[in-house]
């Protein structure tokens, strides 16, 4: 296996907190925080207060794409929620009444993330690693004192209602500590899971999307910076109660930084799977892996079926998904349109020469959201690849983030998202065609179900198609042998 | 029209620009609890009031004073290139960069934008070919209306003087209108295979200070809102310092801090990378 950088699915996975930020923010203001209210850094006055709420309330205003609002009085909202926003007692309730008031639109791509939420400042780089680095022997943090990029070294989601590990980080420090995949988290530092999973129901507001939620919010706890620990206990595979410390290792990855979004690793992994499958996955889209991917791409062109591992991928800019679909598409085409209020942009697709032209196939779940999902929506609905794994996020509004004053940042949609077909992915998700659930029982086996759906899906295409190509050819002659 | 000639840089760096405005458009996820409501095809911007213009004022005038404010043929015929320099920024989104443009009369453009986080992208017209590059489509041809809104832009440039019947087929003076507090003519450009636009010039100075057009590209169609402001004289030409625009949802501002005229600059500059 080879890798442009080190990357495990569950680091992949788990750095999704990092751009997350606005979802994060709304999440720890549901109660199911490490962060307590009133911790903010420099308390605002009532001018900053009055500017940030302008702000806000008016880039919804102006610039939201649907004029009516969906139904919501705006101006209504403005009088309901200024003067609460202006006498909150805390800077944390502040913050929470904005995206309170922006919940009121009820759609994704909409929050206020306060200046204590966001990570700090970390040097950036655009060159993609070359080495091979691991938690363990990475470069030493470039972020120093007050580095949010440590990692546990586990991913955990929702497998059969409750939060279990579904991956565990090779060299790190779950690993480590023997976690294994299947284990189910019963509390994270003394904070038991019942309890977060309360605060964060009444905020996700959304059976539906409570699983990328617990996903985030794990992501969240989970992280930290390099070298603090975070306890966990955990129910292992005899059912057995473990309590863990795990002292966060460095996230490997070229930390890279776009516009108003904190600085986060970019990953980006190839590898020969059995059958000769390519497998590309990577963290995020966003320019660093572009170059990469398309290298992969190029590289594994004569593998019999290609899987791209969006799960876990938050997305990033748009644009992106054009540009890998164009890897494996021979005509000029577009994904869908974005609409604004005044205008409207097309996502195009300029095929590459030697598109990749064997059977593709597309891995998302819960955490694959936005980007990652007009990506995976699109390539289904033109019937170029096949979507295993769970449905995604359903978040997918083309959407800005702006700096506020006070260091907070606000994150709104200008557009809606619907594929060349009409489809919206908002509040829909992507629908696998190729359906897998997870079990715990499949993941204390050691199995990633997932993708070992891919990888019989694409075995079994392929022997199919080699048998229609068999039954197409054209028989050879029959020589006429002379008999003795 | 020297007008034009000025804003010729501004005009392909708006193609630029729009380049790396789609570049930038993120998305991530803040909470999602119900779908989208359809919104609305965009339309055309509503009708506009505007002041009658004085008696006897025409499009045509309105050009002509224009082109005369902004240097007139004499400077215009001096200036074989043109390279410019400065700095973007987007919005409040954080997001930063360089540009440079070469200009070389009569038809040859080359615009770069670097970005942050984004990379280069550059337009650019050799006189036959409009082709774009960017860190997410690699080279491209630019065809049909995309292209015929660069050759405009550059066929507008002040090589033709006067001469607007060479890209448009009908000009006409809409009114006066109030443009940042001050009072501007408006006038309607059509051209022979393109959107309209809408040019605005101060009626003290005579200078643009406004155009609205709607760019068209394979991404589809985006009205853009242009403002100039802090206009210096280069070589006898007026030149507007800063540009202001508003695409989509999105505000950037351009600002030149570097103009040289009359430097060699080679047709390989402007060809389209292999």
């Amino acid at each position: 296996m080879e890798r442009y950088q080190f990357l495990t699915p569950a680091l992949k996975r788990r750095k999704s907190s990092l751009i997350l930020i606005v979802t994060i923010l709304c999440v720890l203001a549901g109660g199911a925080n490490a962060q307590e209210p009133g911790t903010l850094s420099s308390p605002l006055d009532t001018k900053t207060r009055e500017r940030i709420f302008e702000i806000v309330w008016s880039r919804v205003n102006e610039r939201y794409f649907d004029p009516t609002f969906g139904g919501i009085d705006w101006n209504l909202m403005r009088r309901r929620y200024q003067p609460k926003t202006i006498e909150a007692k805390t800077d944390a309730e502040f913050y929470a009444l904005l995206n309170q008031m922006l919940s009121e639109l009820r759609q994704s791509h909409f929050g206020v993330a306060a200046p204590d939420a966001i990570a700090p400042e970390i040097p950036t780089s655009e060159k993609p690693a070359t080495s091979r680095p691991t938690p363990d022997n990475a470069p030493a943090s470039d972020s120093g004192e007050g580095d949010r990029n440590g990692t546990a070294g586990i991913t955990v989601q929702m497998v059969e209602n409750q939060p279990t590990i579904t991956h565990i980080v090779a060299g790190g420090a779950g690993e480590a500590a023997q976690l294994r995949s299947g284990f189910v988290i019963t509390a994270v530092n003394e904070k038991s899971v019942t309890s977060i999973l309360e605060g964060l129901k009444k905020r996700a507001n959304d059976e539906r999307t409570l699983p990328t939620y617990v996903r985030l919010i794990f992501d969240n706890l989970l992280s930290g910076p390099v070298g603090s620990s975070v306890t966990i206990e955990v129910r292992d595979s005899a059912d057995k109660m473990q309590k863990v410390t795990l002292a966060r290792r460095k996230n490997p990855g070229v930390i890279t930084r776009f516009a108003a979004l904190p600085p986060f690793p970019v990953l980006v992994e190839k590898r020969r799977l059995p059958g000769n499958i390519g497998y590309i996955g990577f963290n995020i889209f966003l320019i660093p892996i572009l170059d990469p991917v398309r290298a992969a791409i190029r590289e594994m062109r004569d593998a019999d079926g290609m899987i791209i591992d969006l799960r876990g991928n938050p997305g990033g800019i748009g644009a992106i998904a054009p540009a890998i679909a164009a890897q494996f598409l021979s005509e000029e085409t577009n994904l869908g349109v974005m609409k604004m209020r005044n205008g409207e942009i097309r996502f195009p697709v300029f095929p590459v020469e030697k598109p990749f032209g064997r059977p593709l196939v597309i891995l998302t779940d819960e955490g694959s959201v936005s980007t990652s999902e007009i990506l995976a929506a699109s390539m289904q609905e033109m019937g170029r690849a096949t979507i295993i794994g769970s449905r995604s996020a359903g978040m997918a509004l083309p959407s800005q983030v702006e700096n506020l004053p006070g260091g907070g940042k606000l994150q709104y949609a200008f557009a809606d998202f619907r594929t060349r077909k009409g489809m919206l992915i908002e509040g829909q998700g992507v629908t696998p065609n190729v359906p897998v659930t997870l079990t715990r029982a499949a993941l204390l086996s050691g199995a990633d179900p997932i993708l070992q759906t891919a990888l019989n899906y694409l075995k079994t295409k392929n022997l199919q198609q080699a048998k229609k190509r068999s039954v197409a050819a054209p028989q050879p002659k029959t020589q006429k042998v002379s008999q003795p | 029209m020297i007008y034009r000639l000025n804003l010729s840089a501004r005009l392909s760096l708006s193609a630029c620009l729009l380049s790396a405005f789609l570049l930038s458009q993120q998305t991530t996820p803040a909470i999602a609890q119900a779908p989208a409501v359809t919104p609305p095809v965009a339309k055309p911007a509503a009708p506009r009031i505007y002041a009658p213009l004085p008696a006897g004022m025409t499009a045509e005038k309105i050009l002509d004073r224009a082109f005369a404010a902004s240097g007139g043929q004499e400077s215009l015929a001096k200036t074989k290139t043109t390279y410019q320099k400065g700095n973007i920024s987007v919005g409040a989104q954080g997001i930063k960069g360089v540009f440079e443009v070469y200009i070389k009369r009569p038809n040859k453009f080359y615009t770069a934008q670097t970005f942050e986080g984004i990379g280069k992208t550059e337009v650019a017209y050799d006189g036959k070919i409009a082709w774009s590059k960017d860190p997410i489509n690699g080279v491209r041809t630019m065809k049909d209306k995309e292209k015929a809104q660069l050759q405009r832009q550059m066929d507008n440039d002040a090589n033709r003087g006067g001469d607007w019947r060479k890209s448009y087929s009908k000009i006409e003076a809409l009114g006066i209108r109030k443009v940042e507090g001050k009072d501007a003519y408006a006038i309607r450009l059509t051209p022979t295979n393109g959107k309209p636009l809408v040019q605005y010039f101060d009626t003290q100075t005579n200078l643009m200070v406004r155009m609205d057009m709607i760019s068209e590209s394979p991404q589809g169609t985006l009205p853009i809102e242009s403002y100039f402001s802090d206009y210096r004289t280069v070589d006898g030409m007026k030149i507007p310092f800063q540009m202001r625009q508003k695409v989509a949802a999105t505000e950037l501002l351009t600002t030149v801090t570097e103009i040289k005229n009359n430097l060699p600059v080679t047709d390989a500059k402007f060809a389209k990378p292999e």
